[in-house]
């Protein structure tokens, strides 16, 4: 075994065995207290459950992946386009932030079901749900990133008498990289919920549903077994996203020269 | 030729930083100004460079044949995510030359400060004493007709301190441009310069000014001499006269 791959196992090992003791732990209650199969199903059944409707999860995986994706895409390029106009402008910036904070505090599931009836049930609509749900992150930690400069690097810009364009791409930007990498990190998995909730009320058509469908159907019909199962799916879709996201972000930054916040 | 008459700075909240300040460089001397810490010596420094507005008094600052005012600043203050090279280069990024008109500057300026293997590094991989220097050779790139110094030694060890003393002054030397050196080091302020300002605290003036009598160039050994322990014993009495208890 090379030295790199040891030290990959190394790390691995760790969390694979937290994963074995859980599956344990969990089977064993089910087993112990004999609970029911409605009510918690054990890991067996949830994986036979799930290999069962391998086709039906992984298409619903995709279509929800899809529509985090283009929801997480519209907000780094919304929440940075906003956060350029905020950091330009203090009085934009005043008059408009409060507002901007609304969308993290607006009750998501309680306004899913107003914008399908505005947009139309379908994928457009998923997007937009996931896309509200995770703007507030890019916008709030990019924001910070343009705005919080150094004093003495302002200094430096101002002392060469630097132009608000000088100073925006030279100093402003790369200085506010690190923070919109925190801030689509945090997004990532907000966006996998977004489209989940969306998904809730609409549908995307007869024959293609998402994890958010599947969730409510099987609900509804009591396979709680398959339902643990799209739920974990749902969780494993989340942290593949925030996973990817991570990775490419501590990517951009090593090649800029950036450290991570 | 830098100078400043009665110059007075005051915040609404109605705290008196500088109380009139008067005093003189001449083009090409280096001049050391030493006060208490929050005397407002580093006021007077952005206040000369333009960053910061004065409320009252006038102060000039006249450069020969168009050349620019450069200010080290107390810490080095280079941008981490620009290599050595694109940290000198950009006081002339910023006044519209291009990376190749920059070239020929920017080596120039880190061969003299002793960088020119640094160029391509990046300023998470260097020490304090090179940090200061890459930020010595960003001031210089334009050329400046004048320097000031705001405290650039302060956070730096005994021998990188007493060696970039040295370089600073062969600098000087060969480039002649009038600096202001500010400190509260005492040795280094009469080690370095041919006149020591000495500034009361604050509301801040120039309460004391002494010539430095030592020919150039100077070596280390001259910190060791009773002269020079003469002349920083005089210097201290200043400064202690002119602080508050």
């Amino acid at each position: 075994m090379s030295r790199a791959a040891a030290t990959g196992f190394r790390r691995l090992l760790p969390p694979l065995l937290t994963l074995l003791l859980a599956l344990a732990t969990w089977d064993l209650a089910v087993r112990l207290l004999d609970l029911k199969p409605f009510l918690v199903p054990g890991p067996l059944r949830v994986g036979r459950a799930a290999s069962d409707h391998a086709a039906d999860l992984s298409r619903a995986c995709l279509l929800t992946g899809g529509a985090a994706l283009c929801g997480l895409a519209m907000s780094l390029l919304a929440g940075f386009a906003a956060a350029l106009v905020f950091c330009q402008a203090r009085l934009i910036e005043v008059a408009l932030y409060p507002y901007a904070v609304f969308l993290q505090t607006v009750p998501i599931v309680a306004i899913a079901p107003l914008i399908i009836l505005w947009m139309g049930p379908g994928f457009a609509a998923v997007v937009a749900v996931s896309f509200i749900l995770s703007l507030f992150p890019v916008l709030a930690n990019t924001t910070a990133g343009l705005t919080a400069v150094s004093s003495a690097h302002l200094d430096l810009f101002r002392l060469y008498r630097a132009s608000r364009w000088q100073t925006l791409f030279r100093l402003r930007l790369p200085h506010a990289l690190p923070h919109l990498v925190t801030g689509a990190r945090i997004s990532s998995g907000l966006s996998v919920i977004g489209a989940v909730v969306g998904e809730f009320s609409a549908g995307y058509g007869s024959d293609s549903h998402g994890l958010g469908y599947l969730i409510i159907f099987t609900s509804g019909q009591i396979k709680t077994d398959l339902l643990f199962a799209c739920v974990l799916s749902c969780t494993l879709l989340g942290w593949c996203l925030f996973s990817a996201v991570s990775w490419s972000g501590r990517r951009i930054l090593a090649k800029a020269h950036l450290e991570p916040v | 030729m830098i100078s400043a008459r009665g110059l007075v700075k005051a915040y609404p909240t109605g705290l008196q930083v500088l109380a009139g300040v008067d005093f003189t460089v001449s083009s090409g001397s280096f001049c050391s100004l030493v006060g208490p810490s929050g005397c407002g010596k580093s006021t007077l420094l952005r206040i000369l460079a333009g960053i910061e507005k004065s409320s009252g008094g006038s102060f000039s600052v006249e450069l020969a044949d168009s050349r620019n005012l450069s200010y080290v600043f107390q810490d080095p203050t280079l941008l981490p995510w620009l290599s050595v090279a694109a940290n000198v280069r950009l006081p002339l990024e910023l006044r519209g030359q291009t990376q190749g008109q920059a070239r020929a500057a920017v080596t120039e300026v880190l061969e003299r400060v002793g960088l020119a293997d640094f160029s391509a590094a990046y300023p998470n991989e260097l020490s304090g004493g090179m940090k200061m220097r890459a930020s010595i050779a960003r001031a210089l790139v334009t050329r400046p007709g004048a320097l000031l110094l705001d405290e650039p030694f302060a956070a730096l060890d005994e021998l990188a301190r007493a060696r970039l003393h040295v370089e600073l002054m062969n600098l000087w030397r060969r480039e002649n441009w009038t600096a202001l050196f500010i400190t509260h080091n005492i040795a280094e302020a009469i080690f370095l310069a041919e006149r020591v300002l000495v500034m009361s605290s604050r509301p801040g003036r120039v309460a004391a000014e002494f010539p430095v009598p030592f020919p150039q160039p100077r070596a280390p050994a001259l910190r060791s001499s009773p002269e020079f322990a003469a002349l920083a014993g005089r210097v201290f009495s200043a400064l202690e006269a002119t602080s508050a208890p």
